[in-house]
């Protein structure tokens, strides 16, 4: 039995059965092993039973309903993808690249779940019976095909008809209208589990009886075979372990790491949430998408050739679709007006891969999220994860009026966490957030996203409350600032050893540009911090809203798209 | 049945059940391993096995000895023999061994003065009594020295054992696993713990004339020192010093006070998926408790090993594509790069 050449055949590797809820199952195919789990949302995830990070098995892994976390370290991985959404070890930085375990496809048939190691769908020809009875997996210390053919004389011997089918499986008939169909799960060269179906529903009785029946002859027949094959030593299937791909297997350098190719999605769903604003889901042209931290936002290219950045709705392991809201801007430059005009249901459209900047941090005693109108969708993907990892948090929500509150389908999932602010003054918006932020503690964290004029009131408030840089965390949807881009200077690359000259009216990125550097750029306003890099020696004019007033004392990064210099000359670290 | 008639078990020193690849084994017994605790080889010889290779430990006048496992007579196992009138006899023709492995009777013969032919004498092996562990090396010429633990090298303080135990999996893999402390709040919940949502900050991994080092802080949960600091937790610095291949020490200083506990690890690889540790431990009073300490070390252990014991592949990939690093991973990152850079481990085989 060569493992070559049955790695793209469907085997049922686990009954439905074995997949309690918020358990994580052991399963083995062809030497290969698996941690296989369902998620709250029902789907089955097949994964490699190895953390890519250090090999320790999955299945002694904790299933949290949409994630799975890994016991050694910590890290966890979406459902669905098996994306890594978060490193405790690391708990401010988003993870910077896609780190992904090994997931297989599996399908629920039969009261079974299937996986082919290389199987393809199009492969996959079993149909699902009407009326069925599951027998319960027996494990037979004999190579497969021993057990097959065994197991086939073993029922001719008893006067019923018998086949083996084309695929491997056997038929058994045991009546006019019965009829059990058995399939057998190489687990290793010679260890295999014999898993059954009748093609009926029984009541509880006959079902007693017939079960008791089958059980009895399995295990006779186990005992028998056992004994024939117990002097037979086979060598146990090595399966090959795959490398990963180079990127993932260096320490990441802080800084750079642009975006990769981009994704394409179908518009399945277009509704208004809310006045104004507009929720589209997206599903993956083909497939699941890549997972996400929450915070993510993606870049929609729109079919009037625009960029715009929407962040991710979504809760944990939501990766069979994207979900965003966006606004009608009353001076709409063509973006949300385009969404709102031209999207509709079956649209495709090109999105960028999730990219986070502004990642959650999931370490905090208390977690405060203060939204004004449209901010709420990046905080609605914050609440969801830390909801699901029962952890406490806030939500502050603050709106005009009923009208304007978005997603309440999301909000009445965590109720119990959100508090609502309807119609009030900027004056009384500042009283009430006052009272939010008068004790900053240990341990807590705030995170603010709205329009410009709350958000900057808002960190003024906090930073006069004396809360610390580092537990203030903010998203900006522009920069409102005056750019001033009237100086020029002289740039060094340090590790390429180029100097350019920066005139006035012209950014360092575009500069860059112009001589064939190409630094990954997203709202190139200074709010979403895609181009940032470090900068060696000089001093910095600050003009972007995405650093902290901390991190820009720290004079050692810049946003290359507004920020200049003061100095005559910078030497930037690319 | 028949060996055959070349004298084939003397062609090559790789022992017959190898479990490593030929090009490791031959890199790995060039180091000295520990085998054996000082305290345990009394007065009568103890099997020990070291990278496959079976070994006797035996104490004579002289000190202890440590030799291959088989008597140049007819191949018994001499570890099922005794000692008697301070020499190592063979339990199967009564040949005795002096401490140098050198034959000095052969009780068969019944004549006096009778030549005893030189190469009737035991494959014997270097060994190192340090810190009351026994350290030998199958090549003549090691070619990495024996770790120097601070704390521990002090004559002054008392050293505590704490009892052996096999782990089922590579030597390396522990060593990477002691070396790690991004673990720690995850793995070691019941013990000094420390705290899931604490990052492990940036840290640098140096070189040094043995090794590897670097220090990193930490917030312990509890309080495991003697050194009447109040607290319910405790910020402390780790020093890790790796000495090549599989020993570390670390000192283990709370910031608030001058206590330092040093706590050695050296683990014996007795095959490629199976390992020995031997770990010492002493602290700044001179005198720690051994029934606290040992208690501690046992649970702390037990955590761990679970863990070492379920990675996969059981081989630890030299190759650093195989796994994924976070800038948690710097030591294990080094380690890995200067196993096979530095000594040539886990080179692909040669057909």
């Amino acid at each position: 039995m060569k493992r070559e050449s049955l790695l793209k055949k469907w085997f049922p590797i686990a009954s439905s059965s074995d997949l309690v809820r918020r358990h994580v199952f052991h399963a083995q195919l062809l030497g290969r092993e698996f941690a296989v789990w369902r998620a709250d949302d029902g789907n089955v995830n097949v994964w490699e039973n190895r953390c890519l990070h250090r090999g320790v098995r999955l299945s002694i892994g904790i299933n949290q309903g949409s994630e799975l976390v890994c016991q050694y370290h910590g890290w966890r991985y979406a459902n669905r993808t098996a994306g890594c959404t978060y490193i405790p070890a690391h708990p401010a930085d988003a993870p910077a690249r896609t780190i992904s375990n090994n997931t297989y496809s599996a399908r629920e048939f039969l009261g079974m779940i299937w996986v082919g190691e290389e199987a393809i769908d199009k492969n996959f020809s079993y149909q699902e019976l009407s009326e069925k009875t599951v027998l319960r997996p027996v494990p037979i210390n004999a190579p497969m095909n021993v057990v097959s053919k065994g197991l086939l004389k073993e029922y001719l011997d008893q006067n019923h008809d018998g086949k083996l089918l084309e695929d491997g499986s056997l038929e058994v008939t045991l009546g006019s209208d019965r009829k059990i169909n058995f399939f057998v799960q190489p687990q290793d060269s010679k260890l295999s589990v014999v898993r059954g179906v009748l093609n009926k529903n029984l009541n509880k009785k006959e079902r007693y009886i017939f079960l008791k029946n089958q059980n009895f002859l399995i295990e006779r027949f186990k005992d028998r075979i056992e004994d024939t094959v117990k002097n037979l030593i086979l060598d146990p299937m090595k399966p090959e372990i795959s490398q990963i791909s180079k990127d993932i297997s260096e320490i990441p350098k802080s800084g750079a790491g642009g975006r990769t190719a981009d994704l394409r999605v179908e518009v399945f769903q277009k509704a208004l949430t809310s006045e104004g604003v507009v929720s589209l889901k997206l599903t993956g042209i083909s497939g699941d998408l890549p997972s996400f931290q929450p915070g993510a936002h993606i870049d929609v290219h729109l079919q009037n050739g625009l960029i715009r950045q929407y962040s991710l709705i979504n809760g944990p392991g939501e990766t069979d679709y994207y979900q965003i809201g966006v606004k009608l801007e009353r001076e709409s430059k063509g973006g949300s007006d385009n969404i709102h005009n031209n999207v509709k249901v079956g649209d495709v459209l090109a999105i960028s891969e999730p990219r986070n900047n502004f990642p959650l941090r999931r370490d905090a005693v208390q977690t405060i999220f203060i939204a004004g109108g449209i901010g709420i969708t990046p905080l609605l993907s914050m609440s969801q994860a830390l909801d699901s990892m029962g952890l406490n948090f806030e939500l502050h929500y603050f709106v005009q009026n009923e009208q304007e509150i978005s997603f309440k389908e999301i909000l009445s999932k965590i109720e119990k966490n959100v508090i609502l602010y309807k119609g009030l003054s900027p004056k009384s918006t500042m009283t009430k957030i006052l009272s939010v932020l008068s004790s900053p503690g240990f341990a807590k964290n705030l995170y603010v996203c709205g329009p410009s004029p709350m958000l900057e009131a808002t960190l003024k408030l906090a930073s006069d409350l004396k809360w610390p840089d580092e537990a203030v965390h903010f998203e900006y949807f522009k920069n409102t600032n005056e750019i001033d881009d009237s100086s020029s200077f002289e740039i060094e690359l340090a590790r390429s050893a180029l100097s350019l000259n920066v005139p006035s009216g012209k950014s360092i990125l575009e500069v860059l540009r112009e001589n064939g550097v190409d630094l990954p750029s997203s709202c190139e306003q200074g709010a979403c911090g895609t181009c940032k890099v470090g900068v060696i020696k000089g001093s910095i004019d600050h003009q972007d809203v995405y650093l902290n007033s901390s991190e820009k004392a720290d004079d050692d990064v810049m946003m290359t798209c507004v920020s200049r210099a003061l100095s005559d000359r910078l030497i930037l670290d690319i | 049945m028949f060996q055959t008639t070349n004298n084939s078990k003397f062609v090559s020193d790789v022992p017959r059940n190898n479990t490593f690849s030929e090009n490791d084994w031959h890199i790995l017994s060039s180091f000295w391993h520990p085998v054996a605790f000082a305290k345990d080889i009394k007065d009568s010889p103890v099997s020990a096995k070291l990278l496959d290779v079976d070994l006797v430990i035996y104490r004579t006048s002289k000190g202890i000895s440590v030799a291959k496992d088989i008597c140049p007579h007819r191949g018994t196992k001499l570890s099922a023999g005794w000692i008697s009138n301070d020499n190592l006899v063979c339990p199967m023709h009564g040949l005795c061994f002096d401490g140098g492995g050198t034959c000095t009777k052969i009780p068969s013969v019944n004549r006096d003065n009778v030549r005893i032919p030189p190469r009737l004498r035991l494959q014997s092996l270097k060994v190192e009594e340090r810190y009351g562990i026994v350290f030998t090396s199958l090549k003549e010429e090691p070619i990495w020295p024996i770790p120097v633990w601070p704390g521990i090298e002090d004559a002054k303080n008392k050293l505590l054992h704490f009892p052996t135990d096999t782990w089922h999996a590579a030597a390396s893999r522990h060593v990477e696993n002691f070396n790690d402390v991004a673990h720690f709040p995850w793995v070691h919940k019941e013990t000094f713990g420390g705290y899931e949502n604490d990052p492990i900050p940036d840290y640098e991994v140096n070189h040094t004339d043995y090794g590897l080092t670097f220090d990193i802080p930490y917030l312990e949960e509890g309080n495991r020192f003697p050194d009447e600091v109040e607290g319910f937790e405790r910020n402390v610095v780790y020093t890790y010093q790796l000495t090549f291949p599989f020993s570390t020490i670390i000192m283990i200083s709370p910031v608030d006070s001058d206590y330092v506990q040093y706590f050695a690890d050296t683990v014996c690889p007795v095959s490629a998926h199976e390992t020995k540790i031997f770990q010492v431990a002493t602290d700044t009073t001179g005198n720690p408790d051994f029934d606290t300490l040992s208690k501690e070390t046992l649970m702390i252990n037990n955590e761990d090993k679970g863990f070492v014991e379920s990675q996969h592949p059981e081989d630890l990939p030299l190759d650093l594509m195989e796994e994924i690093h976070i800038p948690a991973d710097r030591m294990s990152v080094e380690f890995r790069r200067t196993l096979a850079k530095k000594f040539g481990l886990g080179a692909p085989l040669v057909n």
